[in-house]
């Protein structure tokens, strides 16, 4: 019994040792090649810093960043969530703490720039399409035209309506089944839903991998 | 200062001509340091007898085996020269002189403890005794319960780190510069992880550490 304690003791001992010295030695470096001094680089830029605590978060822990709920209505149906999430982190930062984080500064506010463009076509194209749907409805509840874009949007990635129906994923006061498809119908045949729909998918899927990109640097 | 003190701790220093200082000559300093070593002796569980002294051209503290005063076990000295230094060499030099001080009580610690014996068994060079020390220092700095700011650390780093030497074989080799801020920093890490640890098990972490 004796034996198995002092096993078990000198076992956590060396767990201890190893993981702070392990630590110890990881911080020892700055990312610009000097040494660290107790995990701290001479060098450092608070706001880099802390910028790069949240990019390691968001590369290793993507759960623990939910996306903010102020994107725009597609952007909130596309599961690739990265993008969103990257965007979210970098967008309060000014230029000089982005292109201060070590080796993918510039891209980050490139990325930034991007994304930034990228949401306000989705905004201006989503408050189109609402119009578009305000014109054709026969309800006049913003809230009803909202959920019809959804539907519109489903039925754009090849859902079919019976599958959205059982879903339950769209639904609201002012909302009528019998009216969503013919306005799916109308719509999609207007060159610049089926054309904006195209291009911003393929947007959000170029800018989701080059966030997968930048974020690699910290798995 | 008394003159059985005097005596004692002169016989093993350099001679007799070694004056020791009850005080630093600021109230304000005497003061932190009355709180630093009340501290220190609460922590570190070890009740030595503590003194500035005229530590000469060569800035330096001691930890000593005599008791020199009364009700006290082992001695520890403070080098005037080294504590103005520190104080002047950088604004944040108040927490090197923490350190040093700490480090000095570490070899206390050795001292009443059978770590002494193990931390010199078969070595050439005082660097396991003393790296063992910077650990416990680092332990001290980090038990604390204080907050530092980034510009405390690298500036505690970077003193720690240029008292190092790279004179491998001399006997009194203290540890490089790297290994130096090594253990200062590991022991201060463990600190803040588990406070949970007294200093004794800390001189056991800090041993195997060290591997030894």
């Amino acid at each position: 019994m004796r034996a198995h304690t002092t096993i078990a003791t000198a076992l956590t001992l060396a767990l201890i040792v190893g993981a702070a010295s392990a630590r110890a030695q990881a911080e020892r470096k700055c990312p610009d090649g000097g040494p660290a001094y107790f995990g701290v680089c001479p060098n450092d830029k608070p706001a880099a810093n802390q910028l790069q605590r949240q990019l390691e978060q968001l590369a290793n822990f993507p759960k623990d960043v939910p996306p903010k709920q102020v994107a725009s209505q597609l952007e909130v149906i596309l599961r690739a969530t990265t993008g969103r999430q990257l965007y979210d982190i970098v967008s309060p930062y000014d230029k000089s703490s982005l292109q201060s984080v070590p080796d993918i500064g510039v891209e980050l506010f490139e990325y930034r720039k991007a994304y930034y463009a990228y949401r306000q076509q989705q905004l201006e194209f989503q408050d189109r399409q609402l119009s578009r749907i305000g014109a054709i409805a026969t309800q006049h509840v913003p809230d009803a035209w909202k959920v019809y874009l959804n539907y519109i949007f489903l039925r754009q990635f090849g859902r079919d309506p019976e599958s959205i129906k059982k879903a339950g994923e769209v639904f609201a006061f002012g909302f009528s089944w019998s009216e969503a498809e013919p306005m799916f119908q109308t719509l999609s045949k207007e060159p610049d839903t089926a054309a904006s729909f195209v291009r911003l998918v393929n947007e959000h899927t170029r800018l989701d991998a080059m966030a997968e990109k930048l974020l690699q640097r910290y798995r | 200062m008394d003159d059985a003190a005097q005596l004692a701790v002169s016989s093993l220093l350099t001679g007799p001509g070694v004056t020791l200082f009850a005080s630093t000559g600021d109230w304000r300093l005497d003061s932190a340091f009355g709180v630093l070593l009340a501290d220190l002796s609460a922590r570190f569980m070890v009740r030595p007898g503590f003194s500035f002294y005229d530590d000469g051209p060569a800035k330096n503290a001691k930890a000593l085996t005599v008791s020199a005063f009364p009700g006290t076990r082992g001695t520890v000295l403070f080098g005037t020269k080294l504590l103005r230094w520190a104080l002047a060499a950088d604004v944040h030099g108040d927490l090197f002189a923490l350190c040093v001080c700490a480090h000095e009580f570490a070899h206390i610690v050795q001292n009443n403890t059978p770590f002494r014996r193990r931390l010199q068994q078969g070595q050439q060079t005082k660097r396991p005794l003393e790296l063992h020390a910077d650990f416990l220092a680092g332990y001290f700095f980090g038990s604390r319960g204080a907050s530092y700011t980034p510009a405390h650390l690298i500036a505690l780093g970077k003193a720690w780190q240029a008292i190092g030497d790279t004179n491998f074989t001399h006997p009194e080799h203290h540890g490089t510069p790297s290994e130096r801020l090594g253990a200062i920093e590991t022991g201060f890490r463990i600190a803040q992880d588990r406070p949970e640890f007294d200093v004794l098990e800390m001189c056991e972490i800090g041993a195997r550490y060290l591997k030894v």
